[in-house]
């Protein structure tokens, strides 16, 4: 996971928490890695010292070997930094996966639907101009090679297009959620 | 290019007891003549609602439905019905509803209402020769394979010679060889008859080799850039309307 800053930020945003409860909550997000526990720590750290999170309560002494259990929350200048991130669009299948994970119900998620639907039309074009390749009842390597490569490239996509529609599903469900509960 | 097939706005909600179910919202795409478009959806997503819409099979509650220039919601039952048979054609997986019936009875039966039963089922036979069938000429339904029941419900569909034609998840269960041909075969129909055809999926892969692909996504469809509309546009013209 690439942004374990914005993640641990997004956490603490909904209430504060400590190093060990941040790193289980993020590991159950990985899909297809595992996040080392000393990332999140050197994320806290950088965090701290850029004043965006703060420790506000002392855990108790640390056994040898132990990393200690201070907990944390946001500060204003961290929300201010997570905001900022939030308004800007994704770059990434990862970084949207990630929105998605911290996203409240105040939050606007019009940009993040853009995006996806944005993403999801540049995909089925991509889908749409990759050719089908022949198939050669006696393949040369050369055209054997071209046809896996097409056909791995058509599949590649096309999953990323499906994913990209549940997404979008996800999304405006969310959306009329938290459109609902401001009504409520 | 003509335009075959418009949607404007469709919106579709089935009941499921006391609970509404919006299968399409504000759904909107434009087909045109020679054209070949893929529609995917998940299972359950609204393909077969949607296939259905276009065939003027089901009428929706919201929106308007253009077919050869000629808009559903202004026609008499009696027109609608004539202009669906003449411009139309729907091919699903469901066979025919009387197990023995021979293949070419099968796809002569649409014919026969304005044609003898001889010349019928000579018109079925080159139709089914165009999928490269003709040998299963009496051969029934339940003989046959996948591939060949989605080829015949194709020259079903295409033997009125319609302007548009509309196939229900046509590749599912059919190996890669199997879909380039079919994918072949409704390329070159396109191209030689000018027809535009929709086909549905519910497996995105299943479209290698669509030009343009759709998604149906919670009821709404998501195309080509200048068709489909920004949340805020989406949202301003639900306001407008």
């Amino acid at each position: 996971m690439a942004m374990i800053q914005e993640a641990v930020l997004g956490l603490l945003a909904r209430e504060p928490s400590h190093g060990y409860a941040l790193w289980q909550t993020l590991q159950g997000w990985s899909v297809d890695e595992t996040i080392q526990s000393s990332s999140v720590y050197m994320a806290i750290k950088r965090l701290a010292d850029a004043e965006a999170i703060e420790v506000v309560a002392l855990g108790p002494a640390p056994r040898h070997g132990e990393r200690p259990r201070h907990t944390f929350a946001i500060t204003a200048a961290g929300r201010d930094r997570l905001d900022r991130w939030l308004s800007q669009r994704p770059a990434t299948v990862e970084d949207l996966r990630l929105r998605i994970a911290i996203a409240q119900p105040a939050d606007d998620l019009s940009v993040l639907i853009d995006w996806v639907n944005q993403a999801l039309v540049d995909t089925q074009r991509r889908l749409g101009a990759a050719p089908a390749a022949a198939v050669e009842e006696t393949a040369s390597w050369d055209s054997a090679c071209a046809l896996a490569m097409s056909t791995l490239s058509f599949h590649e996509l096309s999953a990323r297009a499906q994913w990209l529609a549940e997404a979008n599903a996800q999304l405006r469900r969310l959306h009329e959620l938290a459109t609902a509960n401001r009504g409520a | 290019m003509t335009c075959v097939l418009s949607l404007d706005g469709v919106g579709v909600c089935y009941w499921r007891g006391h609970r509404p179910l919006q299968v399409l919202r504000d759904a909107s795409m434009h087909v045109h003549a020679g054209e070949l478009v893929g529609v995917w959806a998940k299972a359950g997503g609204g393909k077969t609602t949607l296939l259905e819409v276009c065939a003027g099979v089901v009428t929706p509650e919201e929106g308007r439905v253009v077919i050869n220039g000629q808009d559903l919601g202004g026609l008499g039952k009696r027109r609608t019905t004539e202009l669906l048979q003449s411009t139309v054609g729907l091919a699903t997986r469901q066979g025919p509803a009387i197990p023995d019936l021979p293949m070419v009875t099968w796809i002569a039966l649409g014919l026969m209402r304005h044609l003898h039963r001889r010349d019928a089922e000579r018109r079925a036979r080159q139709a089914m020769g165009r999928v490269g069938l003709d040998a299963l000429a009496d051969e029934p339904w339940r003989n046959l394979s996948d591939s060949e029941r989605i080829l015949l419900a194709i020259a079903r569909a295409a033997v009125c010679e319609p302007r548009l034609l509309l196939i229900d998840d046509p590749t599912s269960g059919l190996d890669m060889t199997e879909r380039l041909h079919l994918l072949g075969l409704l390329r070159s129909m396109t191209s030689a008859t000018g027809v535009a055809v929709v086909m549905a999926a519910s497996d995105m892969a299943d479209l290698q080799g669509v030009e343009s692909v759709w998604s149906l996504v919670d009821g709404h469809l998501v195309g080509p850039p200048q068709e489909s509309a920004t949340v805020v546009e989406l949202a301003q013209r639900s306001k407008r309307g």
